[in-house]
C-alpha cells in the first residue's frame, strides 16, 4: 500500500515536537493511541509517521506530567480502548508550546529565506 | 510494598491491553481497506516494531522505574558475585572485622565516656576540685565549699559529699562490708533524682545525732532484702548501730561510684566549717540554665583570688577547677579509651584501602565489560549505581556479621575490662552505638565506591576496547599505589603506638615498686569503733589477729598498715621538721601510714638506717616515727636523721625519728613524690587496717586459714579486698594492660591487612607486566634483575609509606605522651623496629608474586596478547 517514495517522504520528528503534536491532536476531543498516530499521519499529509516506540512513552510521560489523562472507553468497533484527553494544565501547556513553536518557525524562516523577506 | 507491586502489575496489564487494542485497530483498518487478515496482521506487527521494546521504554516513563532498575542491578550484582566467592568472602570478612572491632570499642567508649549521665539535664552537672601548689586535684575543704556556695552566681546549687562512708553490715545474714557514701539532703534536688521507694534525706537528718537513717541501692535491696516492698521503716545494723531504712534508689542511680551500695546523711561538725585544709569532700554542682562551664571557672577563679587575699596562710595559690561531671567520672579512663577508638578507626581505614584496591582490580579486570556498557550508552552514573548495587549485598552482610561479632566480642571483652573503669554497667550495643556503626558503614562504603569509581570517568573507551591495557589503566595503577602507601603509613602509626604502649607497660611492670610483690597476701579490715570503742581495744584486736595469723604454717611475717601501697591518692596533711628555718604548719603532700612493727618486714621494704618499730614502742613510750629515705634526704640533707624530731603541727607532740626505710610507690607506680611517714599503731590508732602476710609458699593457699583465724577471733568481723600484692600491682596496671593488648591486636591486624594490600598490588603488577618481563628476559635480563624489579616496586611503595607513617607518628605520638612511662614518645627502638618490621613484611608479601615473575617463560609471555 505504502510506496517506497512515500516512505522516503517521511521526516524525522524534531526533538520535543511530538509532545506538541499529541497535545494539538487531542484538542478536538479524546483519542486513543492508534487514533492519535493516525491523526498525525493524515493531518501531515502522510509525511509524519509517529513511531510507536516514541508515541507510547510520550503518552505515558504526558500523563505523568498531568497534561493529559487517560480513561478506558469502548470504541466504535466495540473494543475496550484507552483514550487520552487534555487536562486544563495540558491546554495551557499547548498554548505555551504553540506560541513557542510559532516563534521558532518564524525565526527559522527568517534565516532560511532572507531574500523573500527583503523582497516584501 | 505489596500494594506497590499490585499497582505495578495492574499498570503492566493495562499497557498490554492498550498495545493490543492499537494493533487490533490497525489490523481492522487494513482489512477494511481490502487486505487479507493474515497479511494485515503481519504488516501491522512489522510496522509496530519490537513490542517488548516499546513496552520497556514506555514502562521506563513510570515513576518507580529507577527503583526497579536498582532491583535489577541488585539481582545482577548478586549473580556476578556468585561467580567470585573469594572476592565476596574477603570483602565481607574485612568489613565484618572492621565493624566489629570499631563497634565493640565504641560501645565501651560510649558507655564510659560519652553517654549522658542518667540524671535530668546532665550536661548542667559539674564537679569541682581543689588545686594546691602541692597537689593538682584534691577534694573540697568545708569552709571553701561554704564560701563558694554563698558567693557564686552561676550555680543553681552546690553540694558536698563524702565519697566513701563504708560500713560493716551485720544481722540477718553474714557480716558484709559495704561501700557507702555520705550525702547531703540537697543532692536529690541537685541531681534531680528521687528514691524509687521512700524519700530522700531531710536537712535535719544531716545534723550530727539525727543521722541514723540510710538509703539502700537497688542492687543491695534486691540482693540482701529480696526486693522487700516494706523495707522502708525497717532497721538494719551498720557498725552495730541501728539505722532506719528510709528509701531505696532506682537501679540506674550509681553515684558517686557504681560500687556504692548505700547512702547515709552527710554530717558536718560545726568545727569542720572552719577548715580550709581538710580536703575531704567531693563536690558536685548544677549550673543555672544557660550558664557555661567556662563562666563557672571564671567565677571560681575570682572567688579563689578573693579567698587567697582573705586567708593568705592557707589559701595562697589554691584554685578551684570545674569540669563537666561526666568527664570527671570518666576521668583517667578517657584518654586510653579514645586511643583505642582511634586505633580501631585506623584499622577500618586500612581495611577500606584493601577493599578499594580489591574493587579496583575487579573493575580493571572488567574494563572491557564497562567499556562495552559505556559504548552501548550506559551513563557513568548508571555505572556507579551498578557498582554500588553490586557492593550493597556485601556491605549489608558484612555489617550484619560485624554487629553480631561485636555483640559477641563485647561479651568477651567485658570481663577483661579493668574493674577500675567507671560506668561499666552502662556499656552495651544501644541505639547511639548502632547509629555510629551504620554511619561508619556508610562512610566506609562511600569511600570505597568513590575511590574505586573515581577513575572510571577518565578511562579511554577506544583504548580499552582495543585491549591496549597500558594506557587505560595507568591512572588506576597510580591510585592503587597510593592506597597501598597510605595503608603502610597508617600501619606504621598503629604499630608505633602499640609499641610505645607495650614498652610503657613493660617498663612499669619491671619497675621496682619498693616493696615485695611475690608471696604476699593482703586483705582489708574495717574495725567497728562502736564495738572496739577505745584505741586500746582496736590495738588489742590487731594484736590478736597478728598473733593468730603468724601461727599459720608457712607464714614468714605478718603486719598491718592503714593503707596498702598503690591504693591511689590520699589527702594532704601537715608535717613539721625540727630544723632551722622551718615554717610551722606548712602543708605538704604527706603520706602518713600507721603500721604494726612487722609491716615493713612483711612487705620487704628495706631498712636503710636505724631500726623498725618494736614491741617496746607502746602507747606509753616516747613517740617514734619512721621516714622514707627521700624525706630524710630532703629534710636534713646529708645529716643523720636518726634522733631528729618531727610533728604534725604546732600543737602536736614531737616524735623522734628512729628509722629510715626505702621509698615505695605508694599512690601509683608511675610516680610518688609525697613525704612517706610511718607511725606506730599503738601511738596513732586507725580502725581501717590492711593485713599483709608474707609466705614462703603460694599466698593463695593462705586465704582460708587466715580468714578462719580472723573469724575465730570475731565472727562479726568481715574481711574484704583479699588479693596478693602482685594482684594489687596488676590491678593498678589493668587499664594499661587492656589498652596495650587491644592496640597491639589492632596493630597486628593492620599489619596483616597492609601485607595483603602490598601482595595484591604487586601480584597484579606482575600479571600486567608479564609481557614486559618476557621481553626483558628474552633480551637477556637474568633472574636477579627480574627479582629486583618486582621487589623494588614493592619496597619503594613500602618505603614511601614508612616515610609518611614515621612523620605522622612523630606528630601523633605527642598526644600519647601522657599515657607513656619510661619510654620517650620518640623512642628510638620503636622508630627503628617498626620500619624494619614493615620492610620485612613487605618483602614477604612480594615474594609470592616475585616467584611467579621468575617463572615467566619469555616465549609464552610474548605470545600472551
Amino acid at each position: 500500500m505504502k510506496t517506497k517514495s512515500g516512505y522516503e517522504n517521511r521526516i524525522e520528528l524534531l526533538q520535543g515536537t511530538l509532545d506538541l503534536l499529541i497535545l494539538q491532536t487531542l484538542q478536538w476531543g479524546p483519542r486513543h493511541g492508534y487514533g492519535i498516530s493516525q491523526a498525525i499521519r493524515t493531518g501531515s499529509g502522510e509525511v509524519l509517521h509517529v513511531d510507536t516506540g516514541s508515541l507510547y512513552p510520550a503518552l505515558h510521560r504526558l500523563e505523568r506530567k498531568k497534561w493529559i489523562k487517560a480513561a478506558w472507553t469502548t470504541s466504535d468497533s466495540n473494543q475496550q480502548v484507552k483514550s487520552y484527553q487534555l487536562t486544563s494544565a495540558g491546554k495551557k501547556q499547548l498554548l505555551k508550546e504553540r506560541s513557542h513553536w510559532d516563534k521558532l518557525t518564524a525565526a527559522m524562516a527568517g534565516i532560511l529565506h532572507p531574500a523573500r523577506q527583503t523582497n516584501e | 510494598m505489596n500494594k506497590f507491586w499490585q499497582r505495578r502489575k495492574e499498570k503492566d496489564l493495562e499497557l498490554d491491553a492498550e498495545i493490543r487494542a492499537h494493533i487490533d485497530q490497525a489490523v481492522r483498518d487494513r482489512i477494511d481497506r481490502g487486505e487479507s487478515p493474515d497479511e494485515a496482521r503481519l504488516k501491522v506487527l512489522n510496522e509496530f516494531g519490537n513490542v517488548l521494546l516499546v513496552k520497556e521504554v514506555t514502562r521506563s516513563m513510570w515513576r518507580w522505574s529507577s527503583l526497579e532498575r536498582l532491583g535489577q542491578d541488585l539481582r545482577f550484582g548478586l549473580r556476578t558475585l556468585k561467580k567470585s566467592p573469594g572476592f565476596c568472602v574477603v570483602v565481607i570478612l574485612t568489613l565484618a572485622f572492621g565493624i566489629a572491632a570499631t563497634t565493640t570499642i565504641f560501645s565501651v567508649v560510649y558507655g564510659v565516656v560519652l553517654r549522658p549521665l542518667p540524671f535530668q539535664d546532665p550536661e548542667r552537672l559539674v564537679a569541682i576540685w581543689t588545686q594546691t601548689p602541692q597537689v593538682d586535684r584534691l577534694p573540697m575543704a568545708v569552709a571553701n565549699y561554704r564560701d563558694i556556695r554563698e558567693q557564686s552566681t552561676v550555680f543553681e546549687d552546690v553540694a558536698i559529699l563524702r565519697a566513701t562512708a563504708n560500713y560493716n553490715l551485720t544481722g540477718d545474714g553474714d557480716p558484709e562490708w559495704l561501700q557507702g557514701a555520705g550525702i547531703p539532703s540537697n543532692i536529690f534536688s541537685l541531681l534531680r533524682v528521687d528514691p524509687a521507694l521512700g524519700r530522700g534525706f531531710t536537712a535535719e537528718e544531716n545534723q550530727p545525732g539525727n543521722d541514723h537513717v540510710v538509703i539502700l541501692s537497688h542492687a543491695l535491696w534486691h540482693r540482701r532484702y529480696g526486693s522487700d516492698i516494706n523495707i522502708v521503716g525497717r532497721t538494719i545494723r551498720l557498725e552495730n548501730i541501728p539505722y532506719t531504712v528510709i528509701g531505696v534508689m532506682n537501679s540506674a542511680f550509681r553515684y558517686p561510684t557504681r560500687e556504692t551500695q548505700l547512702w547515709t546523711p552527710l554530717t558536718v561538725n560545726p568545727a569542720d566549717y572552719q577548715t580550709r585544709t581538710g580536703f575531704a569532700h567531693a563536690t558536685v554542682a548544677r549550673l543555672k540554665p544557660n550558664a557555661t562551664v567556662t563562666q563557672a571557672q571564671n567565677e571560681l577563679n575570682i572567688i579563689a583570688t578573693r579567698l587567697a587575699q582573705q586567708y593568705p596562710a592557707v589559701n595562697t595559690n589554691v584554685r578551684f577547677n570545674v569540669s563537666p561531671l561526666r568527664d570527671d567520672i570518666a576521668g583517667p579512663a578517657t584518654k586510653p579509651l579514645l586511643t583505642l577508638l582511634a586505633a580501631s578507626i585506623g584499622l577500618v581505614l586500612i581495611g577500606c584501602c584493601n577493599l578499594a584496591n580489591l574493587l579496583l582490580t575487579r573493575t580493571l579486570s572488567r574494563n572491557r565489560e564497562m567499556a562495552v556498557r559505556t559504548a552501548l550508552g550506559a551513563s557513568s552514573s548508571q555505572l556507579l549505581l551498578h557498582t554500588a548495587a553490586e557492593l550493597l549485598p556485601l556491605l549489608s552482610i558484612g555489617a550484619i556479621l560485624g554487629l553480631l561479632a561485636a555483640k559477641f566480642g563485647l561479651r568477651l571483652l567485658l570481663p577483661l575490662l579493668p574493674t577500675t573503669l567507671p560506668r561499666i554497667d552502662e556499656i552495651g550495643l544501644n541505639l547511639p552505638v548502632l547509629l555510629f556503626s551504620v554511619a561508619l558503614l556508610l562512610v566506609t562504603g562511600a569511600i570505597v565506591i568513590v575511590i574505586s569509581m573515581g577513575s572510571a570517568k577518565r578511562f579511554d573507551l577506544a583504548a580499552t576496547l582495543r585491549e591496549d591495557t597500558r594506557t587505560s589503566t595507568h591512572n588506576r595503577a597510580r591510585l592503587r599505589n597510593l592506597l597501598v602507601i597510605s595503608q603502610v603509613a597508617m600501619t606504621v602509626i598503629l604499630l608505633t603506638g602499640a609499641s610505645l604502649l607495650i614498652r610503657t607497660f613493660v617498663a612499669l611492670k619491671e619497675l621496682d615498686p619498693g616493696f615485695r610483690t611475690q608471696g604476699v597476701l593482703s586483705l582489708r579490715l574495717a574495725i567497728p569503733r562502736n564495738k572496739y570503742k577505745s584505741d586500746q581495744k582496736v590495738a588489742a584486736l590487731c594484736q590478736e589477729i597478728l598473733q593468730k595469723t603468724r601461727a599459720v604454717p608457712q607464714v614468714e611475717a605478718v603486719g598491718m598498715g592503714n593503707r596498702l601501697p598503690l591504693s591511689g591518692p590520699s589527702g594532704l596533711s601537715t608535717i613539721e621538721f625540727e630544723r632551722p628555718g622551718e615554717t610551722p604548719g606548712a602543708l605538704s603532700a604527706t603520706d602518713d601510714t600507721t603500721i604494726t612493727p612487722e609491716y615493713l618486714r612483711a612487705l620487704d621494704i628495706p631498712l636503710r638506717r636505724g631500726r623498725f618499730f618494736t614491741d617496746a614502742d607502746t602507747a606509753d613510750s616516747p613517740l617514734v616515727v619512721i621516714l622514707d629515705e627521700q624525706v630524710a634526704q630532703r629534710a636534713w640533707s646529708g645529716e643523720n636523721p636518726i634522733g631528729k624530731r618531727v610533728r604534725s603541727g604546732p600543737t602536736s607532740p614531737w616524735a623522734e625519728v628512729v628509722g629510715v626505710v626505702g621509698h615505695v610507690r605508694h599512690e601509683k607506680l608511675e610516680t610518688d613524690e609525697r613525704w612517706q611517714i610511718y607511725w606506730n599503731y599503738l601511738q596513732r590508732a586507725r580502725d581501717r587496717m590492711s593485713l599483709v602476710v608474707r609466705t614462703s609458699g603460694d599466698p593463695h593457699s593462705l586465704v582460708t586459714p587466715v580468714l578462719n583465724s580472723i573469724k575465730s577471733i570475731d565472727p562479726d568481723q568481715p574481711s574484704f579486698a583479699i588479693r596478693t600484692m602482685s594482684e594489687v600491682v596488676d590491678q593498678s596496671l589493668s587499664l594499661r594492660w587492656f589498652n596495650a593488648l587491644v592496640v597491639s591486636l589492632f596493630a597486628a591486624s593492620s599489619l596483616l591487612l597492609a601485607m595483603l594490600g602490598i601482595y595484591g598490588v604487586i601480584s597484579w603488577n606482575v600479571a600486567q607486566q608479564t609481557r614486559e618481563i618476557g621481553v626483558r628476559m628474552a633480551l637477556g635480563a637474568n633472574r636477579s634483575a627480574v627479582l629486583r624489579m618486582v621487589l623494588g616496586k614493592g619496597l619503594r611503595m613500602t618505603a614511601a609509606g614508612i616515610g609518611i607513617g614515621v612523620l605522622g607518628s612523630f606528630l601523633l605520638m605527642r598526644s600519647l605522651r601522657s599515657l607513656l612511662f619510661g619510654v620517650a614518645q620518640t623512642d628510638p627502638v620503636t622508630f627503628l623496629a617498626v620500619p624494619a618490621l614493615l620492610i620485612l613484611a613487605a618483602t614477604l608479601a612480594c615474594l609470592i608474586p616475585a616467584r611467579r615473575a621468575l617463572k615467566v617463560d619469555p616465549l609464552i609471555a610474548l605470545r600472551y596478547e
